[in-house]
């Protein structure tokens, strides 16, 4: 986490813990303030259309990144929680690991890919050769999260409901991709249809020059409810689903969903 | 189905990496903290002049033309000049209009290297478009440049012409003709007249004192080492004026390139074999060398040009005519269709002395040397030189480093040179200016 990151979240975990305090003198079946550690796991899905664009002289159509099952990461961290009578405030700071798992199938000019053209013997003229191919990707997002939530309990307080924002402080970010297919014939050039190998390669996705036009944000944040049950005080279990509604990409072109479903498990330390 | 012979996709392709890894070939300026920024040294960029002969002009595929021209190795230094002071840099480029300038070759199909006959007819030509007139020998003229110019790469000049008078004329080098205004000027009085405030120079001379001998089999005589040292002195002299800097580049090593490496005699005995199925294999060729008839030896090299003529070996209809031509003492290959082993030793012999003078030249004036025999040999190594997830070697087409007449480079040879030479002034001057990416150069194009 960057110093100017690390400030943000420790003044909304500060920030909340002290609106907590300021009505601490009210009672309730639960005391009025916990905390305690958690840890779980994350499910991450989704699907993502990156728009085409050109490359050097050669369009880029659009890339349909289609979901490839749900990507299993983790999460653990320190919780807080402020009890009023009617709601309460839960306020977190952990760190998370969440999978994305992708495919797609595009077809390019050889052009369109340095990796691709600088493969071949020879350079190729734009629009001679294409190559579709089958792209496997496996992006990981590395995060500290930030959420501050606002719920409700029933059942003697054992059931809980909440909602609120995450801040997500994106500390690494990665998509590593297996990519094979084909070279599609042309037999104006007596050019043959060729196989090509798959290999797999990983990008930096904090890195612009690495990521191009999939730069991530190292900043931002998400809409995430959930509901909670304490089979016994000092446990909680959480089910929890976020969106990233502060979108997760630079290039507000890329349009698509992800979803982070979270189980977590909560020990109360006081 | 192809051969596998057919071309090396599969090997190369191993190299790929993710399609959306990378959408140009630019490298993050950040990766490395100790970015080293460009500083000129002890050396004067302001106004650079290059002399030379085609590869300084930057010819390429048989041929002189705008795209050529604006990869030639000067083009690319001087941009990279510019980010230590150097200035705007002039070439004689032929107008956009008539940009195929002397017309070229061009690659139009895939070839089958287990094929030799496909090269032919994968190589295309592109007509010229700045053809002004005949000359008085039958040969073309090209359009007029007589502005003041800062390439002065001559194609096909040789040390021995610089100071000849009339090669400017229509007589002369068509290439030169069309820089001068005087037909009467020589080329020293040309590179003279350019280098008016000229800070910095390249010279890279010398390669066609030993080429014509090596593309003519032999036949066309080498340039002396008298009349060599004279005007290569004068030469220097001239450039060194008043202390300026520059560089020196020695000559390439001849034979490793395309246009003689490629049709081995093993690899035509082997075609002879296939084609004419004698009933003892064919284990050598009969050449007339100079010193007489004798069979093919370990050493001899046949050229890229005479396809066609070794497409007759066999035949009784060519030649003397008395047997086989080719495959029999009384039908030898004439000495010009061979460069045979004796002929590459005095070839080898002479570019070594050549090189030597010029390098002699060099320490002298205090300027820098460079050896492009450092880089080629790396790209003539079985692995050949991998950069930028390219992998250059100097086989022909596929290689990427010559271009399709097999002896001048690609844009990424010229690249591959131009870096050589500034690792060379860099060492000389303990300036350091950046390399470029040869990725960003292409190799043999392959178009319509």
């Amino acid at each position: 986490m960057k110093p100017n990151q690390l400030l943000v979240a420790t003044l909304l975990l500060f920030g909340t813990s002290a609106a907590v305090a300021q009505h601490s003198g009210q009672s309730a079946f639960f005391s009025t303030i916990e905390g305690g550690v958690k840890g779980g796991a994350t499910f991450t899905h989704g699907f993502t259309t990156i728009p085409g664009q050109m490359a050097g002289s050669v369009q880029v159509p659009n890339l349909e990144n289609k979901s490839n099952g749900i990507g299993l990461g983790y999460s653990g961290g320190l919780w807080a929680r402020k009890n009023f009578p009617t709601f309460f405030i839960q306020a977190e700071v952990t760190y998370n690991r969440f999978v994305l798992k992708q495919k797609g199938i595009i077809t390019v000019d050889v052009n369109a890919n340095p990796a691709l053209a600088n493969a071949l013997p020879i350079s190729v003229q734009p629009g001679l050769l294409n190559a579709t191919l089958n792209i496997v990707s496996e992006s990981v997002l590395q995060a500290v999260d930030v959420p501050i939530l606002f719920g409700k309990r029933w059942m003697d307080g054992k059931f809980r409901g909440y909602a609120g924002p995450n801040f997500i402080f994106v500390q690494k970010a990665t998509a590593t991709r297996n990519t094979g297919g084909i070279l599609n014939a042309n037999s104006a050039v007596a050019f043959p249809q060729t196989e090509i190998p798959a290999t797999t390669g990983t990008t930096n996705l904090l890195n612009k020059y690495e990521a191009q036009n999939l730069e991530v944000k190292d900043f931002t944040y998400a809409l995430e409810l959930g509901v909670g049950y304490t089979p016994i005080p000092c446990l909680d279990v959480d089910l929890r689903y976020a969106v990233p509604v502060g979108g997760v990409y630079k290039d507000k072109g890329i349009k698509g969903f992800l979803g982070i479903a979270t189980i977590s498990i909560g020990y109360k330390l006081f | 189905m192809y051969s596998k012979n057919r071309f090396r996709w599969g090997l190369v392709l191993s190299l790929l990496v993710g399609l959306n890894a990378c959408t140009n070939n630019d490298i993050d300026p950040n990766a490395n903290s100790s970015a080293i920024i460009p500083t000129r040294g002890s050396a004067d960029f302001t106004k650079y002049v290059a002399v030379g002969n085609s590869l300084t002009a930057g010819f390429a595929d048989g041929g002189l033309y705008r795209d050529s021209q604006l990869n030639s190795y000067p083009s690319i230094l001087a941009g990279q000049f510019a980010a230590v002071g150097g200035g705007s840099f002039t070439q004689p480029l032929f107008t956009e209009a008539q940009a195929t300038g002397s017309g070229y070759l061009k690659l139009i199909r895939v070839p089958s290297l287990a094929d030799p006959t496909s090269l032919i007819t994968s190589i295309g030509q592109v007509a010229p478009g700045a053809v002004r007139g005949t000359s008085t020998n039958g040969g073309v003229l090209y359009t007029k440049f007589t502005d003041a110019n800062q390439n002065l790469g001559v194609p096909g000049i040789r040390t021995a012409d610089i100071l000849t008078v009339g090669y400017g004329s229509a007589a002369g080098n068509p290439y030169f003709e069309r820089l001068v205004t005087d037909p009467s000027t020589t080329y020293f009085q040309y590179v003279s007249n350019n280098l008016t405030n000229a800070t910095f120079f390249s010279c890279w001379l010398g390669n066609n004192d030993a080429l014509g001998f090596a593309t003519s089999g032999g036949t066309s005589p080498l340039t002396t080492t008298a009349l060599f040292t004279t005007n290569f002195t004068a030469v220097m002299n001239k450039l060194s004026e008043g202390g300026r800097k520059g560089v020196v580049i020695g000559i390439p090593n001849i034979i490793t390139a395309p246009y003689f490496s490629t049709l081995s005699i093993p690899l035509v005995l082997a075609q002879i074999n296939l084609l004419l199925k004698p009933t003892t294999p064919v284990t050598a060729l009969y050449i007339q060398t100079s010193t007489g008839v004798r069979a093919t030896q370990a050493g001899d090299l046949l050229t890229l040009p005479n396809a066609t003529n070794y497409a007759s070996i066999g035949s009784t209809a060519v030649g003397t005519q008395s047997g086989p031509y080719g495959l029999s003492p009384a039908n030898p290959l004439p000495n010009n269709v061979v460069l045979d082993a004796g002929e590459v030793i005095a070839l080898n012999a002479s570019i070594a002395t050549f090189n030597g003078i010029m390098k002699a030249q060099a320490d002298s004036k205090g300027v820098a040397y460079v050896d492009p025999n450092t880089v080629l040999t790396q790209v003539g190594a079985a692995a050949g030189l991998i950069q930028n997830g390219i992998t250059y070697t100097s086989s022909f087409i596929q290689g990427g480093v010559f271009s399709l007449d097999g002896i001048h480079l690609t844009p990424a040879g010229y690249a591959l040179m131009a870096n050589e030479i500034i690792k060379g002034i860099n060492a000389k001057y303990g300036s350091t200016i950046s390399q470029v990416n040869s990725a960003n150069y292409r190799r043999v194009l392959l178009q319509q």
